[in-house]
């Protein structure tokens, strides 16, 4: 025999006595129950497999004032319904070998989670103690337990201990063996449990009642148990009913700093009314914000950095062959390098969607969001994974995956490309300041304001189609607020900086190359070149919108490879011989107010980029429907386009 | 509450039903072990953006956890009671 590890407690290394005494250790994973087992055996555990099955299964001796015990480790598990093989286990054990205790182990700072397993305990009427364990992480989080409350609600004893300082222990074994030394009052089955699982569906004591009930009584029972089909939920209902009156009795959780300051903030940003209106508010700050920052640093590089490269390449390839020089200055320095210039503004979209992420009111945004399409009888699963792709088509299309209807999932797919991609949004943000002047952000938060109708309108014709209005429900956690962490932020403008750069070097560097040959050659300038006689068969398209130039059609034909390329390809078009800092404002003047808007209308709702496409093929499998998606935003961006040209026309004379 | 579909955060069903926020988010993981809810990947992750060239462009933080009534749940919150 060896000392054991206090002063009560010793355990033993010698054969167990015949007469052992059994207890039995219960409760959910990640409550501490094996930190129990552990610091009452120590070494003298065994540890095997429970018969015929491959879940673990571990025994151990201890000795308790004189008393030798055998402590059986159960499976974790987090009720008694036979759903996995650990629960299974654990309540054959409790009802075939009859331990002479159960002890229950529950987390104090999650009573809510442990005590559903302890009602299920109670219904078998084994002679049942509860360890409060975790005292100490319940004390930090502010929740205070009172064990005598808690124990005279439950009516068994419960102990409070801190299994990890092995506090509480031997306090928990005393009740134990008190409670291991009373007479047996249960019967294997008892009676409430068995009725209880039958009307919950378990499949086992079904089938075990079917076996034992003669053939009459088991018909009758069944066409019982046929009515109340759905009594599960009533009976989860009631036990959780009885766990909320018990945490009310015994709990008592002032109201952390955190939470409270959460619900206050709450009351505005997931209000109906004035959420939305934040919401909007929030979009109008973030395009206020890149105006006032990052326009002016885009400026600058251009007029500084992009300015100096062109003096450089010019001089460096002074005796260079034109086409070389052309390449270089109008290909790629006009090209990607305006695409390069608008990294300020794509810097602050990223910094302000991450910090609003950390602070945890993205959230909050999607969930006032899906509140006011669901007034417009929008469906959530629609609507879901085009908001939560917000940022990306790519996700927003690989989020239709949560629809099982393939119809509707097509359907949602097929319109993922509406929602604003930070590419698309950039572009915006580039021209607006020197289309809109001093009314650049009203007129963007307008056009993110319409394209998020349109989005909208777009998934309320999923609905009438694809869902016939059937509604379905979503539950989600808001994360409590707090202050932004710098890392994580910084990180997340790295990680997505890095990916435009990577872009901007592959993607967009291969079509501005192919769309400055295609406007180069066959040699007799910009405007006898290949390009402009395909522009120029386009024009008739773009007139009824205001975009009759051939250049403003060859962009945004060009945004097809990546959003940004609207902008190289307008940079290499129209930059030649006037520098690229005014590249927007040479654009302005092409372009009437009207056609302005109309030309940032389409660039919102245009056909998806590349990738995008390439997702939609992926995820539909079918070519038809890809070539369907780009077709309906071609209709729908010209149409949209057309119709705010006209009115707008009209409206300024 | 549920039959009406939407969006539905956990802190607003405590409210309506008058029990603490910590029991729901019990009650949502026992429903959602006996199938009545499901977890929804709300966006990019490894798995189900393997093979996308644009996957880094997605957000990386901790996705806010959500979940969706499965076709058993909607049978269960449609049957009258």
């Amino acid at each position: 025999m060896i000392s054991g590890c206090h002063s009560d407690g010793v355990r033993t290394t010698s054969a167990a006595p015949t007469n052992l005494i059994t207890i039995a250790l219960a409760g959910q994973p990640n409550v501490g129950k094996t930190t129990v087992f552990n610091m009452l055996t120590g070494l003298n555990q065994h540890v095997g497999n429970w018969p015929g099955k491959t879940v673990a299964q571990k025994t151990g001796t201890y000795r308790h004032n004189g008393t030798s015990m055998e402590l059986v480790d159960l499976p974790g598990t987090y009720s008694l319904t036979a759903n996995s093989e650990e629960e299974r286990i654990a309540r054959d054990y409790l009802i075939r070998e009859r331990p002479d205790a159960v002890v229950a182990i529950v987390n104090a700072a999650a009573l809510e989670r442990s005590l559903y397993l302890v009602a299920e305990l109670l219904s078998l009427k084994p002679s049942l103690v509860v360890g409060l364990n975790m005292s100490d992480v319940a004390e930090q989080n502010n929740i205070h337990v009172e064990p005598h409350v808690l124990a005279a609600a439950l009516g068994v004893p419960v102990v409070p201990l801190i299994a990890a300082k092995n506090q509480g222990l031997q306090e928990l074994m005393d009740e134990a063996l008190r409670a291991a030394t009373q007479p047996p009052t249960r019967e294997p089955y008892a009676e409430d449990w068995v009725a209880l699982k039958l009307l919950e569906g378990d499949g086992e004591i079904t089938a075990l009642m079917e076996h034992a009930l003669p053939e009459e009584k088991w018909r009758a029972l069944q066409a019982l148990l046929l009515q109340h089909e759905d009594a599960y939920l009533d009976i989860a209902g009631g036990r959780y009913e009885w766990i909320s009156r018990m945490v009310r009795a015994a709990v008592t959780q002032p109201k952390a700093g955190a939470i409270t300051q959460t619900e206050r903030m709450d009351r505005v940003a997931t209000h109906p009314v004035w959420g939305l209106v934040l919401l909007l508010a929030m979009f109008g700050l973030v395009f206020w914000f890149t105006y006032a920052v990052a326009t002016p640093a885009a400026k600058w590089l251009s007029d500084n950095v992009l300015g100096a490269l062109d003096g450089i390449a010019s001089t460096a390839l002074a005796g260079a062959p034109v086409w070389l020089s052309s390449l270089v200055s109008d290909g790629l320095i006009h090209g990607v390098g305006t695409v390069m210039t608008f990294l300020p503004i794509l810097i602050i979209f990223f910094a302000v969607l991450g910090v609003l992420e950390d602070v945890g009111y993205l959230s909050r945004g999607a969930y006032v969001m899906d509140r006011f399409m669901h007034l417009m009888g929008l469906h959530g699963k629609s609507f879901l994974p085009l908001f939560l792709g917000f940022g990306c088509n790519v996700p927003a299309v690989l989020g239709a995956r949560i629809i099982e209807d393939r119809r509707a999932r097509q359907l949602t797919i097929l319109l993922a490309p509406l929602v604003p991609c930070t590419a698309r949004l950039a572009v915006v943000a580039f021209l607006a300041p020197a289309f809109f002047g001093s009314a650049a952000a009203l007129a963007s938060w307008s056009l993110v304001a319409g394209n998020l109708l349109v989005l909208a309108a777009a998934g309320i014709a999923i609905n009438r189609l694809a869902f016939r209005g059937e509604q379905t429900a979503f539950i989600m956690e808001l994360p409590l607020y707090h202050i932004p962490n710098a890392r994580t932020v910084g990180l997340y403008v790295w990680h997505n900086t890095v990916e435009f750069v990577k872009k901007a070097g592959t993607l967009i560097l291969i079509a501005s190359v192919l769309v400055w040959a295609l406007s180069t050659l066959p040699g007799r300038g910009v405007e006898s070149s290949y390009l402009a006689s395909f522009g120029r068969w386009l024009e008739p398209v773009g007139r009824p919108l205001g975009l009759g130039d051939w250049r403003v059609i060859v962009a945004l034909l060009s945004s097809f490879f990546a959003k940004e390329n609207t902008i190289a390809t307008l940079s290499i078009l129209y930059g030649t011989g006037e520098g690229v800092a005014a590249l927007p404002a040479q654009v302005a003047i092409m372009l009437v107010p009207a056609a302005r808007m109309a030309f940032l209308v389409v660039i919102l709702l245009f056909v998806p980029c590349l990738a995008t496409a390439a997702t939609i093929r992926q995820e539909t499998g079918s070519w038809r429907w890809t070539a369907a998606s780009i077709l309906l935003l071609l209709g729908l961006s010209l149409g949209a386009g057309m119709v705010v040209y006209q009115v707008g026309s009209l409206a300024t004379g | 509450m549920l039959a009406d579909g939407g969006i539905h955060a956990t802190a607003e069903v405590a409210r309506r039903i008058g029990v603490s926020e910590r029991l729901v988010a019990a009650m949502v993981e026992d429903l959602s072990r006996h199938g009545f809810l499901t977890p929804l990947e709300s966006r990019c992750d490894q798995r189900s953006c393997s093979g996308c060239w644009a996957a880094g462009n997605c957000n990386r933080s901790e996705p806010t956890p959500m979940l969706a009534l499965t076709p058993k749940g909607c049978q269960a919150v449609h049957r009258p009671r």
